[in-house]
């Protein structure tokens, strides 16, 4: 049953012509940005003198900023594409169907959150053309790679969790989106807030709830039991929160 | 066999009271008619049937089950349509009709034989293809049927199934409702009452929260009106004849007019004696020269008019 939403979902998107302009801004966006980051690295290293050309890391400076880039994208993307599960339902009473067919509100949860995941793994794939245009060059070190890319598609899960959540709270798609947002980059500011407090206690509980720090192990090349378990629990809450709410129907 | 028992029924939204201890019961293989002024509370107590609310004090048994408490046993007994259809407008009639059978899970073999069957009876074979959303209202409306049908409930909850559709096709709806009677039961909302008569064995009529009447069209015609209601035509009126109307034993009451060149009596009597042959006779008798004698019977519109409007 959870297959059977999945795949509805996802079929939902490619069908919608606002997933196709998404995709192509988001692509556009990256894209300029990657071209930006490397004409900025080349113009940087040529500058240098050659005994000093190895304080430029390119992987710090064009994939570590690609994949921060890509975060940022993330922030206005997510909501955007969240926005339709469960707002849409509730608009066209669609969600009728499911609250009266034999299954849980739990998989009518992780249908939806899979088929968002899904969603979200198309649009970081996207991105898969920019590594491998540079692979020929060696210069890139493959383990960051593939934590930045744990690590993007674990804050996208997060967001999507979020995204969700707000979806199911209004049936207006545009509320339901900017909701999102706006949660989403509340998340973004406690990290903020963690980073300049002054209160060690309050600094660490701040940073510890923001996915952007954990995000950032990860951009490193690290990766920890803690920062897996954030997610884990972050992502779960969410949908125990998205749960509560379907449950409202019948307060 | 009673199938659904509604007992006792409180809904209140926000401290507004929308149903008011609404108590009714449905017999298998019956069609229920569910008629009411529009706030009269009928898609609320149809919500509540359907599982998608939950009563605030009473309780919905199906088949005995306590429906609010064990909706896994009854989910797949009930199919429904409330208001709009609940339609994916980017998939096609087919593939939709095919998704909510599984969201329902009918067996893949028999989901097959079941999309036919609907398409068929709601003569979907045309547009079967076509995305939903270039499809005119009356197709959605069908639309929305078959999905209430497609994975052949027990009991089915249609509110408003005629909307929007045009006069050929609420004729086709209303012989489907007739067929689909054999083997189901059936919950319908209409404000086309005259369909409503055609096709409902039962009717309960409610109005602001409120049953005020439940039984067969029959049975409210004769709360209302007794079983005889009478017009009596005559040439001359005679004092005679007037004074035997008066004392007329079980005479409920009694109105005349005048009507062009003929004398109109109203009568409204108990029944419990036949008295049209007496009524006849007499006015021969007494020299009124009867024209004419009709027995008018409310129809289901006067019925839910004088129900409605006496309870104001």
């Amino acid at each position: 049953m959870i297959f059977l939403i999945m795949k509805k979902e996802l079929k939902s998107f490619f069908r919608s012509p606002l997933g196709y302009v998404v995709t192509g801004l988001f692509c556009l966006v990256v894209g300029w940005m990657f071209m930006h980051q490397l004409d900025y690295f080349i113009n940087n290293v040529q500058k240098v003198p050659v005994h000093m050309r190895n304080h430029y890391d390119f992987t710090n400076e064009v994939i570590i900023k690609l994949f921060s880039n890509v975060n940022f994208l993330l922030l206005f993307i997510t909501p955007i594409l969240g926005m339709r599960s469960f707002s849409e339902e509730y608009r066209d009473r669609t969600i009728e169907l499911y609250f009266s067919s034999p299954i849980s509100d739990f998989e009518i949860i992780i249908g939806k959150y899979l088929g968002l995941l899904l969603q979200g793994f198309f649009f970081l794939s996207m991105t898969f053309i920019y590594p491998l245009v540079l692979s020929n060059l060696e210069i890139t070190d493959i383990s960051f790679l593939i934590t930045g890319y744990i690590g993007l598609f674990l804050n996208f899960s997060c967001y999507a969790v979020i995204s969700i959540f707000a979806s199911s709270l209004s049936t207006n798609q545009i509320l339901s989106a900017l909701g999102g947002f706006v949660l989403i980059l509340g998340i973004w500011i406690t990290g903020w807030f963690g980073q300049s407090s002054s209160n060690y206690l309050l600094a660490q509980i701040l940073n510890f709830v923001s996915v952007n720090f954990h995000f950032t192990h990860l951009l490193k090349g690290t990766i920890h039991f803690s920062d897996l378990a954030f997610y884990f629990s972050f992502i779960c809450f969410g949908i125990l929160l998205t749960k509560k709410r379907l449950e409202a129907r019948f307060w | 066999m009673r199938e659904i028992v509604v007992e006792g029924i409180t809904k209140k939204f926000s401290n507004r009271k929308v149903l008011d201890n609404v108590s009714f019961h449905v017999n298998r293989g019956e069609i229920h008619g569910f008629l009411g002024p529009n706030g009269a509370g009928k898609t609320t107590t149809m919500r509540i049937i359907a599982g998608l609310l939950r009563p605030d004090a009473g309780k919905v048994t199906i088949e005995g089950v306590d429906h609010s408490v064990k909706r896994d046993l009854t989910h797949n007994h009930l199919g429904f349509l409330l208001e709009d259809p609940p339609l994916y407008r980017d998939m096609s009639v087919y593939e939709y009709l095919y998704f909510v059978g599984s969201l329902k899970k009918v067996p893949a073999n028999k989901l097959k034989a079941n999309i036919d069957y609907c398409i068929e009876v709601l003569d979907l074979s045309a547009v079967m293809k076509r995305s939903i959303e270039n499809l005119s209202k009356g197709f959605k409306q069908r639309v929305g049927i078959a999905q209430a049908l497609v994975h052949m409930p027990r009991i089915l909850i249609l509110d408003e199934p005629t909307v929007g559709l045009d006069p050929q096709s609420v004729v086709e709806i209303r012989n489907l409702i007739l067929n689909l009677k054999k083997e189901h039961t059936v919950i319908l909302s209409s404000h086309l009452l005259h369909e409503m008569s055609l096709v409902c064995d039962q009717v309960t009529i409610i109005s602001d929260g409120k049953i005020l009447e439940t039984g067969s069209i029959e049975q409210l015609r004769y709360k209302l009106a007794g079983k005889l209601n009478i017009q009596l035509s005559t040439l001359k009126q005679t004092q005679d004849f007037d004074q035997y109307l008066k004392s007329l034993p079980g005479l409920i009451s009694l109105e005349k007019k005048k009507n062009d060149e003929a004398m109109v009596y109203h009568i409204v009597h108990d029944g419990q004696t036949e008295i049209r042959t007496a009524l006849l006779k007499n006015a021969l008798e007494l020299g009124c020269d009867p024209i004419g004698l009709e027995q008018k019977q409310y129809n289901l519109e006067e019925i839910f008019m004088r129900i409605t409007e006496g309870k104001k």
